[in-house]
């Protein structure tokens, strides 16, 4: 999100906020959504791409919206209206070609109009197919989208996968092979809205009834502040703040939410893009000579991934309070934690619970449910926290860098966990002061943990990484 | 109720702290304090459905569904 589309989202919030018609708020914030989709993603250098995901992000989620219960029936009344308004305003947004050579809304000029026709009808029939099954209690249609949506996740995240993809899609379009770039394959915003689509997916999986309206269901995966960045809110959680309505604290809601967006801007665009400046980053890995500016550049992005990311945060979080949808809350001081687990804890804290969720919960339940032939504890604690973290870094990005980075976090969570069930007791009876001092020293262990772990996150080559390791310590 | 409490208070300090003569108190924050790990929760989420029959969906171990002793009580209460 740039400076102009934040201001833009906060006076559209507000404006629709304001509104007293109750349909007329939900059919625009409908609109909002879908638009934004299109607004935030940038330009692709392969013809039409950057056409076609963001109108795939909104015919999947319809998709999703039809294959997830049986309870949510396409052809309703409210749903045909709250259809209606998507696929009119894809539409409207294709026909942006006929007055604009650049594109108004989209990145590029939208391809032929037929061509956007055509693949709403069809999104629209598999839609209505996958619903009809749905409908009679069949999991298959949850499933494809399932692993749809992994399958997605995988090839954009995967460098070498993009990369034969843009040279497929080249071809296809007549374009320059050689020309490939694993950049050429982004989809704004996919990750968090693909984590959206499969929490409700593995809920509806594991028999949880989810009864709500297409529109509301599509506000929340295509929420428009939070599509850059996250938070990556409970669906069941937000569809009830949003269908209960904005609430009568306006005032108070516009003070929290400026205020919000205040802090967020001066942690993003001052804080983070100052410290920028010093920081770590692949192009400087190899280019210190003294041991002390090293460090100072490895604290320093420390600092800015933490400014950059949780300022985006709270901007969106204040964009939504502007709105009167009060999105949770995704950093809570992490580096000023005295372990790992209470990091992770407080740092991307909604992807965290997500993964908790969805794999460390029912992994480790499944493990420790096992009574017959019970595995040892600390094997337990290895396998769900190095498994944990290793999704978390693959979230990242399908490399080795993010693989070492998910692991050197699963194995420095798996030595906490085995040292504080020994310690716990024992350090809950010691003296005041002495906990004083132990968790000051115990912080800045962890902090140093973190910021060391930052070299495998910020530098993608591996003896590069292992060079700058050699810098700070030789 | 109370009976509910005292029972999850034994299981907590016992069990999971390992610490059985901890007085916790039935409004003392157990996850938000970081009291209870994410491994403390599930193997809470374990013995609540072997002492009680009450289920805690995977989802649901986190401070925003229960924080608390009384909390915690409250759901299983409802549930069971």
């Amino acid at each position: 999100m740039e400076l102009q589309d934040i201001f833009l989202l906060a006076g559209l919030l507000v404006l629709i906020r304001i509104i007293p018609a109750y349909q007329t708020r939900r059919l625009l914030m409908i609109i909002a959504g879908c638009v934004f989709v299109f607004m935030f993603q940038p330009v692709l250098p392969v013809r039409e791409l950057d056409f076609r995901f963001p109108l795939q992000t909104v015919l999947l989620t319809i998709c999703v919206y039809a294959a997830f219960s049986k309870l949510n029936t396409l052809n309703s009344r409210q749903n045909l209206v709250d259809l209606a308004v998507i696929l009119g305003t894809l539409l409207l947004i294709g026909a942006t070609r006929f007055i604009s050579y650049d594109g108004i809304i989209t990145a590029s000029r939208p391809p032929q109009f037929w061509k956007v026709l055509t693949a709403v009808v069809c999104g629209t029939g598999v839609a209505f197919l996958l619903n009809i099954f749905a409908k009679n209690e069949h999991k298959w249609p949850a499933r494809i989208c399932v692993v749809l949506i992994l399958l997605a996740l995988v090839i954009l995240k995967t460098p070498r996968l993009s990369l034969e993809l843009s040279k497929i899609l080249r071809s296809f379009n007549r374009q320059a092979t050689e020309l490939a770039r694993t950049t050429d394959i982004r989809s704004f915003g996919f990750s968090y809205i693909a984590f959206r689509l499969l929490s409700i997916l593995i809920d509806s999986l594991k028999g949880r009834k989810a009864d709500l309206r297409l529109g509301d269901f599509f506000v929340y995966v295509c929420f428009p502040p939070a599509l850059s960045a996250g938070p990556i809110d409970r669906w069941d959680r937000f569809c009830k703040e949003y269908s209960a309505g904005p609430g009568e604290a306006l005032a108070d809601d516009l003070y929290a939410g400026l205020l919000q967006i205040a802090y967020g801007l001066f942690h993003k665009f001052v804080l983070a893009d100052a410290l920028a400046k010093m920081a770590l980053s692949a192009q400087n890995a190899g280019q210190f000579i003294s041991t002390g500016w090293a460090w100072v550049s490895l604290f320093a992005y420390g600092l800015q991934i933490f400014f950059d990311f949780s300022g985006y945060s709270e901007i969106a979080i204040g964009l939504g309070t502007l709105f009167g949808i009060h999105l949770p809350k995704n950093f809570d001081h992490p580096y000023l934690k005295p372990d790992l687990t209470k990091f992770w804890s407080s740092w991307h804290m909604t992807l965290t619970q997500w993964i908790r969720s969805y794999v460390f919960n029912p992994l480790t339940r499944a493990l420790r449910s096992n009574k017959e032939q019970p595995l040892p504890q600390w094997l337990i604690v290895m396998i769900t926290q190095l498994t944990t973290m290793l999704l978390i870094g693959l979230w990242h990005g399908v490399s080795v860098n993010f693989v070492i980075w998910g692991l050197w976090h699963g194995f420095g969570l798996f030595i906490h966990q085995l040292y504080s069930r020994k310690t716990g007791a024992w350090l809950r009876s010691r003296p005041a002061h002495f906990i004083k001092a132990y968790t000051a020293a115990s912080t800045g262990l962890t902090v140093l943990y973190v910021v060391l772990g930052w070299i495998w996150f910020v530098i993608p080559d591996f003896s590069a990484a292992v060079g700058f390791f050699g810098r700070l310590f030789g | 109720m109370d009976d509910i409490i005292d029972l999850l208070k034994e299981k907590i300090t016992k069990n999971l702290l390992h610490d059985p003569k901890m007085d916790l108190e039935p409004t003392e924050p157990l996850i938000s304090s970081g009291l209870l790990d994410s491994f403390n929760l599930v193997d809470l989420a374990l013995i609540i459905e072997d002492n009680f029959g009450v289920r805690i969906e995977d989802f649901e171990l986190n401070s925003d569904t229960f924080d608390t002793l009384e909390d915690l009580a409250q759901i299983i209460a409802e549930r069971q």
